[in-house]
């Protein structure tokens, strides 16, 4: 019995020990890193920083699948009052845009989302939080294509500031924390999208992260 | 329904899942009277479902306690996050006669201060020498993992996009047929009623074509087999066809008491899509396992490789590697301590999940 426990303690250990090895450090990197088609002609490429200007993006890594959860790391500043970035999930390509568009753009010190699925007009701008004189923006977007048929969407700030003073990630995510829920909103789209690739859509912005993480809501 | 165990939820920290796994298995350990007697690893649900012994009560039950504390790890350090999961089911299997039984199973569940009960199956069941069916909610009987949702930390990838919106388990009936009077070989059919609720707007949805299954199975003393094919047009969800195989094996017992097993499964699925291009997945898993006495540690492997095709651009591709360690240590013959460990990656290394559990499994017969 006691050389069993013995075997037992050396097999079970090194389990545990494999567990400590640093989480996905995936965070680090933070620039634009993987788009592969760039259309339109007025963005600049700012190696330290990422892109900037007017133009589309299309990564280059496909999504999961065409019905698929994806979470998306989005970091811009805009450039002037009628900056816009628009996010465009699940579709197959700019030339066809069959996928979800999430539409962000400041107004009046406060940030506005407007959504839109293939075939139908976008919802009315949704507000999602005062901007607090924060000069860059940094939004954990979740995306479920094909949830119930439709889209669901989830928007986090990301950086939660203290009366302007000081600045902090958000410590945890999950649905009750977002800024917007569409399922909480009660919105529903009556189509979805139909690619596995994403892209952006920039409009007088300074684009400093864009990436793909792991989705955080099942 | 069932699969709601899985859902993630921000509990208790690591602490107190560590306090109460000990409770638990001091608890368990003081109430059992089995012995240490060397068994084979029959840990899944079904398989206790459907081993009930052939007495003459009319009256059969089954429990099944499983306790899990989990971490999940995803993007950042500050995301890593604890839940403790316990879940009790119960089954009762009432035998009117021998050709005739009724089984009803309920589940509790309770994730940090979140708890829900509900009938997760109830159906009933006629044999005869050459036919079974089996009508009321139950399992799809399609693939492996559809019934044993919980012998893995979670199901592969590829069964979201299987069953899309109805999870495998639904109204419907199961007939198999045994052409042969040894039983080894089982034709399969099945058809389920597909009815589809939206939460976001509480709207219902009768299938365009039902969930339905043709398929034949067969078993031998060393393993079974399974070839499928499966369609399904559900309300608010894109058509899916799917055509699948799959084996398992169990070797006896070789030098020092070692022996070896394979479960494994291959899928095709075909989603097409109303308004756009059609996806193909072509994803299974591979889970070779080595048993020694009363451990049982095994690895699973699971790729899942989708293709959108169009007609007038390149095929998009994508591709997911999933890895599973699992390690099981019976403590008695009814109440199993698992670890195991999860990683889920894209294309270009993108964690898609990345967790581990300790689970502490209690099945038996009442």
């Amino acid at each position: 019995m006691g050389t069993k426990f013995i075997l037992s303690l050396c097999f079970i250990f090194p389990l545990f020990l494999c567990r400590c090895s640093p989480a996905n450090s995936g965070d680090a990197q933070n620039a634009v890193a993987d788009y592969d088609v760039v259309f339109n002609q007025n963005l600049s490429l700012k190696s330290a920083t990422g892109v900037s200007g007017t133009g589309k993006l299309q990564f280059k890594n496909p999504l999961l699948g065409i019905n698929s959860n994806e979470h998306y790391l989005l970091a811009f500043r805009p450039l002037s009052s009628t900056s816009k970035l628009t996010l465009h999930s699940h579709f197959s390509g700019f030339f066809l845009e069959d996928g979800l568009k999430a539409e962000f753009f400041p107004q009046e010190g406060k940030l506005y989302l407007r959504l839109s699925t293939p075939g139908y007009p976008f919802t009315k701008a949704q507000e999602l939080f005062d901007l607090d004189g924060m000069k860059e923006i940094r939004l954990e977007v979740e995306v479920h294509d094909g949830e119930g048929g439709g889209v669901r969407v989830l928007v986090w700030n990301d950086l939660i500031s203290y009366q302007g003073e000081t600045v902090h990630r958000q410590e945890r995510l999950y649905p009750g924390n977002a800024d917007f829920d569409s399922q909480r909103e009660g919105l529903i789209f009556l189509s979805s999208g139909h690619g596995m690739l994403w892209g952006l859509e920039l409009k007088d912005v300074d684009l400093t992260a864009a990436k793909r993480q792991a989705p955080y809501v099942e | 329904m069932w699969n709601n165990r899985r859902k993630r939820r921000d509990g208790a920290g690591l602490m107190g899942a560590a306090a109460f796994f000990f409770s638990v298995l001091l608890s368990s350990a003081f109430v059992s009277t089995v012995g240490f007697a060397q068994e084979g690893f029959s840990s899944s649900r079904m398989e206790a479902r459907t081993t009930f012994p052939a007495s003459e009560k009319t009256w059969d039950a089954f429990l099944t306690f499983d306790a899990m504390a989990k971490e999940s790890r995803l993007n950042r350090q500050e995301d890593s996050h604890s839940a403790l999961l316990r879940s009790l089911v119960l089954g009762l299997n009432y035998r009117l006669d021998p050709q005739l039984n009724f089984y009803l199973e309920g589940s509790a569940q309770s994730f940090g201060s979140e708890s829900e009960f509900f009938i997760s199956q109830a159906y009933a069941e006629m044999h005869w020498d050459l036919l079974k069916v089996q009508a009321g909610q139950l399992y799809y009987p399609v693939g492996w993992l559809t019934a044993e949702d919980t012998y893995f930390l979670n199901q592969p990838f590829y069964y979201q996009e299987l069953y899309k919106g109805k999870k495998g388990l639904d109204l419907g009936v199961v007939a198999q047929v045994f052409p042969f009077k040894n039983q080894r070989v089982i034709l399969e059919a099945s058809c389920f009623e597909g009815r589809v609720f939206r939460v976001t707007d509480e709207r219902q949805g009768a299938a365009e074509k039902r969930p339905c299954s043709v398929g034949v199975r067969s078993h031998w003393s060393f393993g079974e087999a399974f070839a499928t094919h499966f369609e399904q047009d559900l309300a608010f969800y894109d058509p899916v066809t799917a055509d699948g195989i799959g084996l398992r094996l169990q070797s006896p017992l070789l030098w020092q008491r070692f022996s070896l097993g394979f479960w494994g499964e291959a899928f095709q699925i075909k989603t097409t899509q109303q308004n756009g291009p059609t996806a193909v997945t072509t994803a299974g898993f591979a889970y070779p396992h080595l048993d020694w006495g009363r451990w049982r540690v095994g690895y699973r492997f699971s790729p899942a490789d989708t293709r959108v095709n169009y007609s007038q651009a390149p095929d998009v591709r994508s591709k997911i590697q999933d890895s599973l360690l699992r390690a099981e240590v019976k403590i008695t013959k009814p109440l199993s301590l698992i670890y195991e460990d999860e990683r889920m990656t894209q294309d270009q290394g993108i964690d898609v999940k990345n967790e581990w559990a300790l689970r502490l499994l209690l099945q038996t017969a009442l």
